[in-house]
Order: C-alpha cells, then sequence, then structure tokens
C-alpha cells in the first residue's frame, strides 16, 4: 500500500503548490497549515505517512519542535517516519540541534530536488534503498 | 544600543530572506511544473484551465514579491531624505471603501459590514501613500484579528478625518505600542505573524509628512485600535 506525504507548512501557497506537484507525480498527500494538528493527526495513527515535510519557521509550533515532539513519541508509529526540513530562512543554523537523519530542503527548492527526495522515499517502501549520504538538499 | 540596532538589523535581514524567498519557492515551482509538463509533451499543460491558473498563482506571487521590495525601497528612501508627497484633494470616505473593496475576499470574516460609519471627509493628501497606509493597517487588523471581525470608521471631527482600524486580536501590551512604530520593530516574533515589520514604520512616516498623527489604543488579549488624524483639506 502506497504511504501519502504529509507537509506541514504555514504559507498556502507554497503548501497548495508543492501538494500539486506531488499529486501530479501520483502521490498522495495530506497538508497541514499547522505542527499542533498534524501531530494530532500523526498520533490517530490512520495513516502513515512515507515522508513528512515541515516548514522550519512556524508560528505556534515551528519545524524544530514538532520534529522533537514527534520522536520522544515513540509508541507511535510515526515517530520513525523519515523526516525533511524546509527552511526559507538565511542558514540552517538553528536546525543544527537536530538529528543527522533529517534532512534539509532549502527553499526555493528545485522541482527535480523535492521530486528526488520525494522518490527516494516512497521507493524505499518497496525496494529498501535509501537515499544518497547527502543529507542536505 | 549599538548592539540593539544590530540585532534588529540581522533580525530584519534574515525575515526580508524569509519572506523573500517564500513566495519565490511558490514560483519556482509553478514555472517548472509548467516547464516539465511541456517537456512531458502533457497536453493538459496546454489547458486555458491550467493555464488560468498558474498565471493567477503567478500573479499573486509577483504582487507579494512586490509589496515586500517596494516597502524595503521605502525604507531606504526614508533613511535618504523621506519619500515624496503629490497631496491632492482627496475624498478620503471614497478611498476607505476602496482599500475594504480591493482586499474583501482577503478579509472577508463572515461579517460583511466591515465599515461601521462613513463620514464624507475631504483631504489633502497623496492618494497612493494614504492607500498605502489605510491597507496597511486592514492587513494587520486581518493578520492580528485571530479571524475575528474587524470594523473601520470614517469620521469628521474636530477639525480633522479621523479613521479608525479596530480589531479583536491579540492585542498590544503597553510597552510594545510605541515600539511598534519604529522600523523593524514587531510585537511578536517573526515566526507568529509573518511580514517585514515595517509597515506601522512607514505608516507613521507617511502620515507625519502629512502633518497628521497614528497611535493604537489596545487591550491585551481582546484587541486593538488604529487611529490615524489628518488635517481636513484647505486646513
Amino acid at each position: 500500500m502506497n504511504r501519502p506525504i504529509l507537509i506541514i507548512d504555514d504559507d498556502e501557497d507554497v503548501r497548495e503548490i508543492m501538494k500539486f506537484t506531488l499529486e501530479t507525480e501520483g502521490h498522495e498527500v495530506i497538508a497541514f497549515s499547522g505542527a499542533i494538528a498534524a501531530l494530532e493527526f500523526l498520533q490517530r495513527g490512520e495513516k502513515i505517512p512515507a515522508l513528512i515535510i515541515v516548514d522550519y519557521l512556524m508560528p505556534g509550533m515551528d519545524g524544530i519542535e514538532f520534529i522533537k515532539e514527534l520522536r520522544t513519541h515513540q509508541s507511535w508509529e510515526a515517530s520513525t517516519v523519515p523526516l525533511a526540513i524546509s527552511s526559507a530562512t538565511d542558514t540552517f543554523e538553528a536546525t543544527a540541534e537536530l538529528p543527522d537523519d533529517v534532512l534539509r530542503l532549502c527553499k526555493p527548492m528545485e522541482l527535480d530536488d523535492l521530486l528526488k527526495l520525494v522518490s527516494s522515499f516512497t521507493h524505499r517502501q518497496h525496494d529498501s534503498s535509501f537515499p544518497g549520504d547527502e543529507n542536505r538538499i | 544600543m549599538l548592539e540593539e540596532a544590530l540585532f534588529y538589523r540581522d533580525e530584519f535581514l534574515s525575515i526580508a530572506s524569509h519572506e523573500l524567498k517564500t513566495p519565490l519557492t511558490a514560483l519556482k515551482l509553478q514555472s517548472q511544473i509548467f516547464k516539465r509538463a511541456v517537456a512531458k509533451g502533457d497536453p493538459e499543460a496546454y489547458s486555458k484551465e491550467r493555464i488560468d491558473r498558474l498565471m493567477s498563482e503567478a500573479d499573486r506571487q509577483v504582487d507579494r514579491l512586490v509589496r515586500l521590495v517596494d516597502d524595503m525601497l521605502d525604507i531606504s528612501r526614508l533613511r535618504t531624505g523621506g519619500i515624496s508627497i503629490n497631496k491632492e484633494p482627496v475624498q478620503l470616505h471614497d478611498l476607505v471603501k476602496y482599500c475594504i473593496s480591493r482586499h474583501l475576499q482577503q478579509f472577508y470574516t463572515g461579517d460583511s459590514e466591515i465599515l461601521r460609519r462613513c463620514d464624507e471627509v475631504t483631504i489633502s493628501c497623496d492618494r497612493q501613500r494614504m492607500e498605502q497606509v489605510i491597507s496597511n493597517l486592514l492587513n494587520n487588523a486581518y493578520r492580528y484579528g485571530r479571524g475575528r471581525p474587524f470594523h473601520v470608521e470614517v469620521e469628521k471631527r474636530d477639525g480633522v478625518a479621523r479613521i479608525s482600524v479596530s480589531d479583536e486580536g491579540i492585542g498590544i501590551a503597553p510597552e510594545d505600542r510605541e515600539k511598534i512604530f519604529e522600523r523593524f520593530k514587531r510585537s511578536v516574533p517573526a515566526r507568529e505573524i509573518s511580514g517585514l515589520g515595517l509597515g506601522l514604520y512607514i505608516a507613521r512616516q507617511v502620515v507625519e509628512s502629512h502633518e497628521g498623527c497614528i497611535w493604537v489604543e489596545s487591550e491585551l488579549g481582546k484587541g486593538s485600535t488604529f487611529i490615524v488624524e489628518l488635517p481636513l483639506e484647505g486646513k
């Protein structure tokens, strides 16, 4: 069964275009405008995403707080889902404290990079290959 | 003092970078999706519906960028000697109505009566600059208003024209009520409410260059009212 891609971004335009892009490529996408609603969804465990792409700078709970919170709930199936943090800020300095396995996606991103990132994780479900050792896109 | 100024400047640069790159992200993905569809020979790419959608979304992102760049240019102009003001007689009530109608779809909060009072009043002002001030106040009321209705009043009283924009939003702490009119300052962290944090600074400069004044009355948790007073035409 194909797993959805979860997108969390407070900017409606960015969220919608990422959703449209990935849906056009045949992926199921679930999008949230805030991290708390996304956490509630993940806690319910109805659908476990193949990948979560979370924006760094968001009102309420930001991307870093979201990742830390998700990873603390080890009983949730979603706590081990691969994560990418996207950011339009100048540097990723603030994300240095995040685990190494969290990918960094710089905005504005290349379409190819976004598709490559997503397909590497969606293929991973089938062939268990893992994306390259470079963790910054 | 210098350290504080440098802190705010650096924070502004970081916010500006974020604010500029966000519409660029949408714009870039839109154009690349189209390019990809064309390269794949997808006939859908040329459909009227698809092109209409692409163009209107691209237009929106360009508008966002233009507003950001305009604000940044204004800051530069203000620093190097002020902005030019070309006064003409303007029906303030009509201008306020125009600003509300321009953004009505965005502002719609379920309450159709944004304009609560609208006295007919003429002032002498730079129409474009005053439109910028009014739009800025409306935008702030919408963004800081927690999705609750906000209201506008245009009054002619005590020899002045007064515009007040009231929201039922988060309110502003007493210590922040002057700070928000300063360059690069804001009352809430950038991550909470997007924007460059320049709007009210520019608004005050524009209003003062019309011999007017702007201030805020607020109660934390209950909302804020931004008030602009301007001399009537001929005064």
